[in-house]
């Protein structure tokens, strides 16, 4: 059932979730930042996972 | 003999100066105790201090989050660590643990994670040592925000 990929994304989804409801007051602004901080995790995640990749060890 | 220079003073009709910012009042003691009652509830269960203080969907929500990743990181294998004085590192990742409140004691001493040596065998290891740690971490915060909010600092 869990592998790398979706344990990532669960993260993102739950970290970007509290981080949006914390930091921002009002539903729009909160969506709106949460949607991106999780973009930004998923992206960031993908893009470092790509640069280690000629570096397995 | 000391120079003293004269500052000119900034135009009041510049367009970059922000304007000043309303001075926060204190809040009263009362509100502080409730604050304070907030927070520490906020430790033993992750989001019953915004419960308390009347924000249920904000403390559902953050119980929910906190209680998913400690359970993810327990069902990865991970490991609940204890401060080691040979290995420093190991007392930050301790005081982040702790901010899982109760649990991490309980989790310390539970056959569930090994009596809390998780599984370094496992393949997903790391990854429930960071969803554990990050557990910790969120529940802080959460806890500062219960905090501001039951003093007024916030909505």
């Amino acid at each position: 059932m869990f592998n790398h990929i979706t344990l990532m994304i669960l993260f993102a989804l739950v970290v970007s979730g509290v981080f949006a409801c914390l930091g921002k007051d009002t539903l729009r602004e909160r969506l709106f930042f949460g949607l991106w901080l999780f973009l930004g995790l998923i992206v960031g995640g993908m893009a470092l996972s790509w640069l280690m990749f000629p570096f397995p060890r | 003999m000391e120079r003293v220079v004269a500052r000119k003073p900034k135009s009041k009709s510049s367009s970059k100066t922000k304007p000043a910012a309303e001075p926060v009042p204190r809040p009263d003691r009362e509100k502080v105790t409730k604050a304070l009652f907030a927070s520490f509830l906020g430790w033993i269960i992750p989001g019953a201090g915004h419960c308390y203080l009347g924000k249920w969907g904000r403390g559902g929500l953050y119980l929910a989050a906190v209680v998913l990743l400690l359970a993810l990181g327990v069902g990865l294998d991970g490991r609940i660590y204890r401060a080691q004085q040979d290995q420093p590192l190991t007392m930050l990742a301790s005081f982040a643990s702790m901010g899982n409140g109760p649990a991490h004691f309980i989790l310390r001493q539970s056959r569930l994670t090994g009596d809390g040596q998780g599984n370094n065998r496992s393949p997903f290891y790391e990854f429930g040592n960071t969803f554990i740690l990050v557990a910790g971490l969120l529940n802080m915060l959460i806890i500062l925000d219960a905090y501001d909010v039951g003093a007024g600092y916030k909505p």
